[in-house]
């Protein structure tokens, strides 16, 4: 499906975590094990695209914003995901590779920065935390799948969210290996194995108050893929960032493993516009 | 009368039921006094400055703006390159311990460890810390040791020109306990390194605890040898040690009960506020001179008159001067409450609340000490015979002159005397922050930090090359200045990276947007965008230190060798020139920061205080005036503590002391504890003159009545100021010399001008004349 800009306002996903609707494996009651292992297993729309717009607010002003259009494919218990900035002008051609695998250590991020002629950028484990096009969102928090190495999770109760009921899941990382939080509480919409929401501690104990909380304030079906239309993300210092979905297609998008090679970010802007059209057909915003 | 009568109640009941009222005294005492522990010793700069200037609230905004906080500085320096393998093991592994070192944030923390390195050629690079990288290679490669020296990173800021030195710098939380920061840190700067290697400490935080420890160190060294040399003193003065005893106990029961006051008003205890338990047991001990001199000369002149009769009269009819040294001591203290600056009202308020219990104890604690100890020996003939000569009407003229030019002199040297001061200088020499602080600054770019908010004209902002090249420029004036080592900000990490990102060498790319759009690798806005996102991608911390959320606001870090006041006035003065210069584009260059502060608190300490000397000059003269109901006598009564602020302004001028927090207290504490001098003379000059005797006569009976007592007040007290020599911090002995000077002077110009003064006020009457009339 090809969205028509009507449509994508209602048809929005974001770059967190998008997931889909499986009633009938409703993990509800389940082992926390089994909500994410039936989390990670969902259909998420690979190959997909969408296309997002990615606004930073300070106090609730906004000061800077980002066109970005998204491609995601899964091959096997592995997913890849390029993000290309199609605006502000400045930026356009900036892409990324995110690289995520269940296993310990699968996860790395590329940059490219047409400035680097033609000079791909591995960003080291160490920055990982920090967030993408300096949003609230970490690299991390895009990640489509919940690692299930280095984690202990725990079901902590029930709770509604978005018009829905969400399993509350207690996630404590072990020290150094999660960049940026030690303890994370995912809230899971229960019918529809949806991320409605998250809190993030940067100390084991969830007593105090999270440094910054993710909440899913619009989100839509397309067939069996439930996504976010609008999220947010609170920072402690006053720092927010939505990310609104504009357009977006599940089921084709490119998938070939040249599409996502970091050799093959330096062309991606001249690349990706002609093999998908109706991504950038809308004009860009906040140019 | 009505005070008079009072006096002598209170001293008759005190000498009478004396057993009751020591006890009283020593159970209070010694109930309360373990409360003392509790005393809170605030060390953080900010408690220096007033709260509600507007200039802070501004620093407040921007340090928060930023993220700054007051920093801790740790050092290596080696013999060998510090970045050898095992250089950079040790400083990763330091960085590491530092992070976890309680009060401070560990994501604060930076260090060549903590630095972005890009690693690998071709198509591919890497970005990454450079410890962690180190680490996982078991090796600094050679290729990261070229980007440093083609990336400009040896710039003194985190690693010396020489590579010989660098710093692991972070931000002590304001909360925390800087004396436990220090001691941890210590702990961590006395582990094992390789040969030639050593770890240094310094910063704002790190400073503040030395000093405070310094001080308090001082408190506990200089307090018993106080007492000790006034109890020495005292006793060859009064030949009598337990008399001594009594002064100094008064004292110490005053000091006390102080200290017990401040515990239970909660109030902290400011750096500044160290040194007073020291200047309150010599300010106390004055008026205790008095009056037992006095006993003495009265027990002497009526020896079979009973004990209690005896210091009820000797007491209560000296009280008068006695109240009113109390008043004006205490008023001149009080007037630093009216200070904007916390640490000058807190010592303005418990200076007086000291004082004012002092004299309480004069009239109850002290006669009942001297009722509970034997009989004194009377003073022996030759000391009764002592005095100090009336002047001849001529005589006077002479002084009177002489005084004039003198004072002309010292106020015309006064104007070469300037403010300077320094956390780091003020520090005992052999402390482990200023021997580090020591190390470091002749290695590396200064550990004084002078912060700014940049905004630009038209809102011009920082994410294009305009903006970009005028903070460069902006960078470069300030860089120009003497003492400054290094100056940062965000212009430099963003052309960085661009080098890093294009290969090319640092000063190119610096040189590119100096030259602007003509140069031939011109640098545009996108470059800068894409740099700022790179920043934003792998160094946000870094990027919100650097520049606000709008991109409008730039911090700019300048760091000053040795930095001190003098220096960092400097640092300011090219910032105001800089506004001023419309082809700069700066619309503002707001300071913030420790240097700042620092420089802030120095400049509106010493100013407070120098304008306090007018007040307390003021207060003083009315008092005296109300007290004596002569505007001219009180007139007279200022002239030897005036007299001698204008000389030791004019002393510090010629010697080029430097003005700073800690001795701009002088001219208080001489004009509160020299006053008592004339305050003395003049009332028993009063007394004289009442009992009808003439000028010369009434002058001749004063200064033989007090003037042994104004000479053993001052001897005593000078010397008492003196034992601050053995202070380990250099403003607390200069504050020691200078006082010690004033006080001196104060006593010996109250036997020489003032009778000068006072024999000319009285006109053509020869006092020579009217000696000899008495004497007849």
């Amino acid at each position: 499906m090809t969205s028509s800009p009507a449509a994508s306002v209602l048809l929005l996903c974001a770059v967190l975590v998008p997931s889909v609707i499986a009633p009938r494996d409703t993990p509800e009651g389940g082992s926390a094990d089994a909500i994410v292992r039936a989390y990670n297993a969902r259909d998420f729309g690979a190959p997909g695209w969408r296309r997002v717009s990615v606004e930073l607010l300070n106090a609730g002003r906004l000061v800077r914003s980002f066109d970005v259009v998204n491609v995601w494919r899964r091959t096997g218990a592995s997913v890849d995901t390029l993000y290309l900035l199609n605006a502000p002008l400045g930026l356009r051609g900036t892409a990324y590779l995110q690289r995520e695998a269940e296993a310990v250590g699968g996860f790395g991020v590329d940059l490219y920065l047409p400035t680097a002629k033609g000079r791909v950028i591995a960003l080291g484990g160490d920055m990982l935390a920090h967030g993408l096009l300096g949003s609230n969102f970490s690299y991390e928090d895009l990640r489509w799948l919940l690692p299930q190495e280095s984690i202990q999770y725990r079901v902590a109760g029930a709770t509604s969210m978005l018009g829905r009921r969400a399993v509350l899941l207690d996630a404590r990382c072990a020290p150094g290996t999660c960049a940026g939080w030690r303890r994370a509480r995912f809230y899971l919409a229960t019918e529809d194995r949806f991320l409605v929401g998250a809190d993030y501690f940067a100390a084991d104990d969830a007593g105090s108050p999270p440094f910054k909380r993710l909440r899913v304030e619009l989100a839509t079906r397309a067939g069996n893929v439930w996504t976010a239309q609008r999220m947010r993300m609170d920072a402690a210092n006053q720092q927010s960032t939505v990310i609104t979905l504009r357009a977006f297609h599940f089921g084709g998008a490119p998938s070939s493993d040249d599409w996502y090679a970091a050799t093959g970010l330096p062309g991606l802007l001249a690349r990706l516009p002609a093999s998908l059209p109706d991504a950038f057909d809308l004009p860009a915003r906040h140019e | 009368m009505m005070v008079d009568a009072a006096i002598r109640v209170v001293v008759r009941t005190s000498v009478r039921h004396r057993k009751m009222l020591l006890a009283g005294v020593a159970v209070a005492s010694f109930a309360a006094a373990p409360s003392i522990r509790h005393i809170h010793v605030d060390l953080n700069s900010r408690a220096l400055v007033p709260r509600s200037d507007p200039r802070l609230a501004s620093s407040d905004r921007a340090r928060a703006l930023f993220g700054d906080r007051d920093s801790v500085v740790v050092g290596v320096t080696t013999t060998r390159d510090v970045l050898s393998d095992e250089s950079v093991s040790l400083i990763d592994r330091l960085s590491t311990a530092v992070a976890r070192t309680e009060g401070i944030d560990p994501d604060s923390v930076r260090s060549l460890a903590t630095m972005t390195v890009v690693w690998g050629d071709g198509d591919g690079i890497h970005v990454g810390q450079l410890g962690p990288r180190a680490a996982a290679e078991h090796r600094v490669d050679a290729h990261v040791v070229e980007q440093i020296d083609r990336l400009g990173l040896a710039d003194g800021l985190l690693l010396s020109p020489a590579r010989d030195a660098t710093i692991i710098v972070g931000n002590a939380d304001d909360g925390a306990d800087r004396y436990r920061l220090l001691r941890d840190l210590e702990r961590l700067a006395a582990s094992p390194t390789g040969r030639g290697t050593h770890i240094w400490l310094t910063g704002t935080a790190l400073a503040q605890a030395a000093l405070g420890r310094a001080a308090a160190l001082d408190v506990l060294r200089l307090v018993p040898i106080v007492l000790v040399v006034l109890v020495l003193l005292l006793t060859l003065a009064f030949r009598s040690v337990p008399l001594a005893l009594v002064a100094v106990t008064e004292v110490g029961i005053s000091l006390l009960w102080t200290v017990i006051a401040i515990t239970w008003s909660g109030s902290s205890v400011v750096v500044t506020m160290i040194v007073l338990p020291v200047l309150l047991i010599v300010v106390g001990v004055s008026d205790d001179i008095y009056v037992i001199r006095r006993y003495l000369r009265d027990a002497a002149a009526s020896p079979h008159l009973p004990r209690e009769r005896l210091l009820t009269d000797s007491i209560s009819s000296g009280a008068r001067p006695i109240i009113l040294t109390t008043l004006s001591t205490a008023g001149g203290l009080l007037t630093l409450a009216t200070t904007n600056l916390r640490p000058l009202q807190l010592f303005g308020i418990y200076g007086a609340l000291a004082v004012a219990t002092s004299g309480l104890m004069v009239f109850t604690v002290v006669p009942a000490l001297l009722a509970t100890i034997a009989a004194p020996r009377p003073p022996r003939a030759s000391e009764r015979r002592w005095t100090a000569p009336v002047p001849t009407f001529r005589a006077a003229a002479a002084t009177a002159a002489a005084a004039i030019l003198v004072a002309g002199v010292a106020l015309t040297a006064a104007q070469k005397v300037f403010v300077d001061d320094s956390w780091i200088r003020n520090l005992p020499a052999a402390s482990s922050v200023a021997r580090g602080d020591r190390a470091l600054n002749d290695r590396l770019g200064g550990t004084t930090s002078v912060d700014f908010v940049v905004r630009l004209r038209d809102g011009v902002g920082f994410d294009g090359r305009d903006g970009l090249r005028r903070l460069l420029l902006i960078q470069e004036a300030f860089a120009k200045g003497p003492h400054v080592g290094a100056v940062t900000s965000v212009a430099t990490d963003v052309l960085r990276i661009l080098a890093a990102l294009t290969g090319r060498p640092y000063r190119d790319v610096v040189a590119s947007l100096r030259v602007g759009p003509g140069g031939t690798e011109p640098i545009g806005d996108a470059e800068i965008q894409q740099c700022l996102l790179g920043m934003a991608s792998a160094d946000p911390r870094r990027l919100s230190a650097a520049l606000d959320a709008d991109y409008r606001q730039a911090h700019l870090t300048v760091y000053v060798r040795n930095g001190d006041y003098q220096r960092v006035a400097a640092v300011l003065e090219t910032a105001r020139r800089l506004e001023r210069d419309p082809a700069s584009g700066v619309l503002q260059l707001q300071p913030f920061g420790d240097g700042w502060i620092s420089y802030f608190t120095v400049s509106a300490l010493v100013g407070d205080q120098a304008r306090s000397i007018g007040l307390a000059l003021l207060l003083d003269g009315l008092l005296l005036s109300v007290f004596f109901r002569s505007l001219r006598t009180g007139v007279i009564g200022m002239l030897p503590a005036a007299m001698t602020v204008a000389l030791a302004f004019g002393a510090i001028g010629v010697a080029a002391l430097p003005l700073g927090i800690a001795n701009a207290m002088f001219a208080s504490i001489v004009i509160g504890v020299g006053m008592d001098f004339p305050v003395h003379v003049l009332a028993t000059y009063e007394r004289a003159c009442a009992g009808g005797l003439r000028c010369g006569a009434a002058l001749h009976g004063t200064l033989e009545e007090a003037g042994l007592s104004v000479t053993t007040s001052a001897i005593a007290l000078a010397l008492a100021f003196l034992v601050l020599l053995a202070s380990s911090t250099a403003p607390t002995m200069q504050l020691g010399l200078v006082v010690a000077f004033g006080l001196a002077t104060t006593g010996v110009l109250t036997l020489v001008l003032l009778p000068a003064a006072l024999v000319l006020w009285n006109g053509r009457s020869k006092p020579e004349e009217d000696l000899k009339t008495a004497a007849t």
